[in-house]
């Protein structure tokens, strides 16, 4: 993480908050169809730029292009260990892109 | 479309009269109008469809469009009655074809929500089911799309998926697991009939009756009926909703009513396997679409925020493979 001590306050994910709460309580009721539709996605990249800002790193797997290379030979094929790191990164990855399951 | 555009259009249907014109989706690559008019007297709605002046597009050619449009009239699948057809540009800038106008709800969001479309979930799954089944039976020479190669129509496709990941920026290992998991599960060999690789819940019109319209066939081809079975049941395609079928009914409703339609036995395992490959398509996709707002080819939010849809596909691919 970024040292913010001596940043000025609210912190600049708070901002994000504030932005993302304005724009849902002020700007998206007064809005239709195109306009609206835009708004509401504007929140939802506040969102995911709230999640990788506020989450834990998300590092690319190590040496990927060669572990791409072996999986299409099948030298990954039934490997447990494999499909464990690749599920581990992936639901890292979700929890920054996707919405929280509610 | 300006005064003279329109009475060009007006001079060449030579006979109905134009009565009403109004744009009622325009994207970026096609154009869609909605034309009343009055033949002898008597009204008629119809749909012009063109593309986008200045586009250079790399969609289906209008022509081929309304060719598969008659070919899946005539076997029966609910489509829009396709009219007249002109290539001529100097009428409306691009070629344009007309159809008859059909009614109904499509928005996928909404569709999954509407109990009562087609006079119920399970009917209405059944009615696209019989309508898959049309346009498999299509029979009738199209000889703008290519012949399958002779090879398992599920490794064409991951042969095709791979050719578009080594032209991608980034590893995607995910994506080749699912790949390979394809490569070694894939059936020996299949039918292949005509498919038409977008039947999914959002291009689908539906209203009380049944299914009004069959849309978008910009990506139809030759392949495995599976193929349009799998694409349909993906869970990418639910808009949310438990149905496991389109997000609108039981995946036995569907099946029942493919088979009712087309004598054919529905293999639940390959849709399965198809499943998995609508997904990795899918993901394909969206890193294509996220590619073109980080190219900087086309900044769009839309097609930015795609890309975040691909790390929920992969969690799909997973849960499926493993």
């Amino acid at each position: 993480m970024v040292d913010i001590t001596g940043m000025e306050e609210p912190h600049p994910l708070e901002l994000l908050a504030a932005a993302r709460a304005a724009l849902l309580k002020e700007v998206v009721p007064a809005l239709e169809g195109a306009p609206k539709f835009q708004a509401l996605m504007v929140a939802n990249a506040i969102s995911i730029a709230q999640r990788a800002l506020s989450g834990d790193a998300v590092p690319e797997l190590p040496n990927v292009a060669e572990l791409c290379t072996e999986i299409r030979a099948g030298l990954h094929d039934d490997n447990a260990a494999t499909a464990a790191l690749l599920r581990h990164h992936t639901e890292a990855r979700c929890r920054i892109s996707s919405k929280p399951a509610r | 479309m300006d005064e003279q555009r329109r009475a060009a259009l007006q001079a060449w249907l030579n006979g109905p009269k134009i009565s009403a014109m109004s744009l009622l989706s325009g994207g970026a690559i096609q154009q869609n109008w909605a034309v009343d008019v009055e033949i002898d007297g008597q009204p008629a709605q119809w749909v012009l469809r063109t593309d986008s002046a200045a586009t250079l597009t790399h969609s289906r050619p209008r022509a081929e469009e309304f060719a598969l449009l008659k070919a899946a009239f005539a076997a029966g699948v609910a489509v829009p009655e396709p009219l007249m057809l002109c290539e001529d540009t100097t009428i409306v800038g691009a070629p344009f074809f007309i159809m008859r106008r059909v009614y109904g709800i499509a928005a996928g969001f909404r569709v999954v929500k509407d109990a009562t479309l087609a006079g119920g979930r399970e009917q209405a799954v059944a009615a696209l089911g019989r309508e898959l089944a049309r346009i498999h039976s299509v029979h009738e020479p199209l000889p703008f799309l290519a012949p399958h190669p002779p090879i398992p129509p599920m490794l064409r496709f991951v042969s095709e998926m791979r050719a578009h990941l080594d032209q991608g920026r980034r590893p995607r290992p995910v994506l080749e697991w699912g790949l390979r998991y394809l490569e070694r599960h894939a059936p020996p060999s299949s039918d292949i009939v005509l498919c038409h690789n977008d039947f999914r819940t959002g291009n689908l019109m539906l209203n009380a009756d049944g299914v009004a319209g069959v849309l978008d066939w910009e990506f139809a081809a030759y392949g495995d009926r599976h193929e349009d079975l799998g694409w349909f049941c993906a869970r990418c395609w639910r808009f949310g909703s438990p149905h496991e079928a389109g997000g609108i009914g039981s995946r036995a409703a569907l099946y029942a009513g493919y088979e009712a339609q087309s004598g054919h036995k529905v293999d639940d395992a390959q849709v399965r396997l198809w499943e998995i490959a609508a997904t990795i398509r899918w993901a394909v996709i969206a890193i294509s679409q996220a590619e073109r707002h980080l190219s900087g080819a086309e900044e769009n939010l839309e097609l930015a925020l795609t890309g975040h849809i691909v790390p929920e596909l992969e969690r799909d691919i997973i849960l499926a493979t493993t």
